[in-house]
């Protein structure tokens, strides 16, 4: 009896599938990237299960004992979970194309420019990605295809202009899915050493830690070696931890590197490639936060300091630096007018003449 | 955790837990094989499966030899593994390449070989783990995306 459920269940599937087959159909949209894609992973997993539902089928007749029918039936269902899994990638797909579609009638000036930028950075990248600009709840990227097709969410709000080169840390997050095993090699290997510093009990955290905030460490680095000084001042606005110097204590807490940790590393990385006073112009908001972070000092524990590793701060730098091609000299000449503006840098030097305080947004 | 870091979670444990069960189906045909039913399986198909399993059991057991060498996702599951197990690192690699020899060997024969229930086992052990944390990070995303 239980084979029928299992049939029951990947005809559930199926009809699932033929609702979003014919709703893309509808809208023409059958023959489209990402959707066609998607539509012949889930039809195909469709195919190996009935393939196995077979096997099952067979077995069922021969009267099993309860363990050899589970020996057949377990993975089939597993695979069938698998599947319906893969049908909500295509939900999410759709998802996020309906979204787009509606909200380019309701946010047209916001969605073109985020897509500009989204174009002008990926120039800069080398790999191939698409990435669709959608109005979410605040800045994020979500790889509906891993390696290819990204939703790029951006917040609700007027002014996505000052916080547009926050656009190259999410597009970083498709740097990082592309790093071969070879690139990381370094890191990893500097990580390891650097763990063995700890006490036992200590290095899975340490470890795990410095895994999570890899991918944030690097895509700052794409943010900071892509725009520039307008980086650096765009992700200050943003960051507002109570906690600065925060270090987690169990595996549950670990999240973003700490907010200290991030503008020091982005304003080390700007310091070490542009003139001197350029980041002494980029305002108050930026220029006092070194002063924030004195005040909440007290509050950093003592082991802070042991967890940040300046090398293996230096071989994410040096990884960003391999996968981005990186044109900060002639930005920084074009945004102080030494040259004339090129097209492919134009609303990165817009950010940053903004930012640097040598143009208004009216302007 | 970003929205990022949780899908690239779901998406390699579902990996995983794909590899973990097309090799657990293998085994579940060789073993039924040896107990005397008919089992319509192409051997062609029972020999990639087994090979599946044996990549996912080797690319753990380096998970906890040769950290530097394996992603993030591979380590993750292979010290959930050890915990699961309640061994230590040692223990592990010798267990898991103990079952890498058995599927080896099933793989040749295409016979329900001594050691190949404990690799069952283990495959088992990993299709749990990485269903777990596929699911968690499903139902995480899903919050996220709706709420």
């Amino acid at each position: 009896m239980s084979v029928k459920l299992t049939y029951h269940r990947r005809e559930r599937i199926e009809g699932q599938v033929s609702h979003l087959e014919k709703y893309l159909s509808e809208q023409n949209l059958t023959d489209e990237y990402p959707f066609v894609n998607l539509v012949e992973s889930v039809r195909s997993e469709l195919q190996t299960v009935k393939d196995r539902e077979d096997l099952l089928q067979e077995t069922a007749k021969q009267n099993p004992s309860t363990e050899q029918l589970r020996r057949v039936y377990a993975p089939h269902l597993s695979r069938l979970t698998n599947t319906r899994s893969r049908v909500e990638d295509l939900q999410q797909a759709i998802l996020y194309h309906t979204l787009s579609i509606e909200q380019s009638n309701r946010y047209p000036t916001l969605l073109e420019y985020a897509a500009n930028v989204c174009d002008e950075v990926d120039k800069r990248l080398k790999i191939d990605a698409t990435y669709l600009p959608v109005v979410w709840d605040a800045f994020a990227s979500y790889g509906v295809i891993h390696q290819d097709y990204y939703a790029i969410h951006l917040p609700r709000q007027n002014d996505v202009f000052s916080d547009s080169p926050l656009l190259a840390h999410e597009l970083g997050h498709a740097v990082v899915d592309h790093l071969s095993t070879e690139a990381l090699r370094g890191f990893r290997k500097e990580l390891e050493g650097f763990v063995s510093e700890f006490r036992e009990r200590q290095r899975p955290l340490v470890r795990a830690t410095w895994q999570e905030w890899f991918p944030e460490l690097l895509c700052d680095a794409c943010g900071a070696l892509i725009f520039g000084p307008a980086y650096l001042s765009a992700v200050v606005s943003n960051l507002q931890s109570k906690q600065p110097y925060f270090l987690p204590q169990y595996s549950d807490e670990i999240g973003h590197p700490p907010d200290a940790l991030r503008y020091r590393y982005v304003t080390a990385i700007l310091e070490n490639r542009l003139n001197s006073n350029v980041l002494d112009n980029l305002g108050e908001a930026v220029n006092s936060y070194e002063a924030h972070l004195s005040i909440l000092e007290r509050d950093k524990s003592s082991e802070y300091d042991s967890w940040i590793e300046q090398n293996l701060l230096n071989a994410i730098e040096e990884i960003a630096e391999r996968q981005i091609d990186v044109d900060l000299t002639r930005l920084m000449e074009e945004t102080f007018g030494k040259t004339s503006v090129s097209e492919t840098r134009h609303l990165r030097v817009e950010a940053n003449r903004l930012h640097l305080g040598l143009r208004t947004e009216g302007d | 955790m970003s929205i990022w870091r949780t899908r690239r979670r779901h998406e390699e444990n579902r990996r995983f837990n794909e590899q973990a069960d097309a090799a657990l189906l293998a085994i579940g045909v060789l073993r039924n094989r040896d107990d005397g039913l008919e089992m319509s399986y192409q051997d062609d198909t029972l020999r990639s499966q087994l090979s599946e399993g044996k990549k996912l059991l080797s690319k753990l057991r380096r998970g906890l030899t040769s950290p530097e060498e394996v992603d993030d996702y591979t380590y993750a599951l292979s010290q959930q593994l050890c915990d699961n197990w309640r061994q230590v690192s040692n223990e592990a690699v010798t267990r898991l390449e103990e079952d890498i020899e058995s599927l080896e060997q099933a793989e040749e024969n295409l016979d329900a070989v001594q050691g190949i229930q404990r690799a069952e086992t283990t495959l088992t052990d990993i299709e749990e783990l990485a269903g777990k944390v596929s699911k968690s990070e499903a139902e995480r995303l899903r919050s996220k995306l709706v709420g």
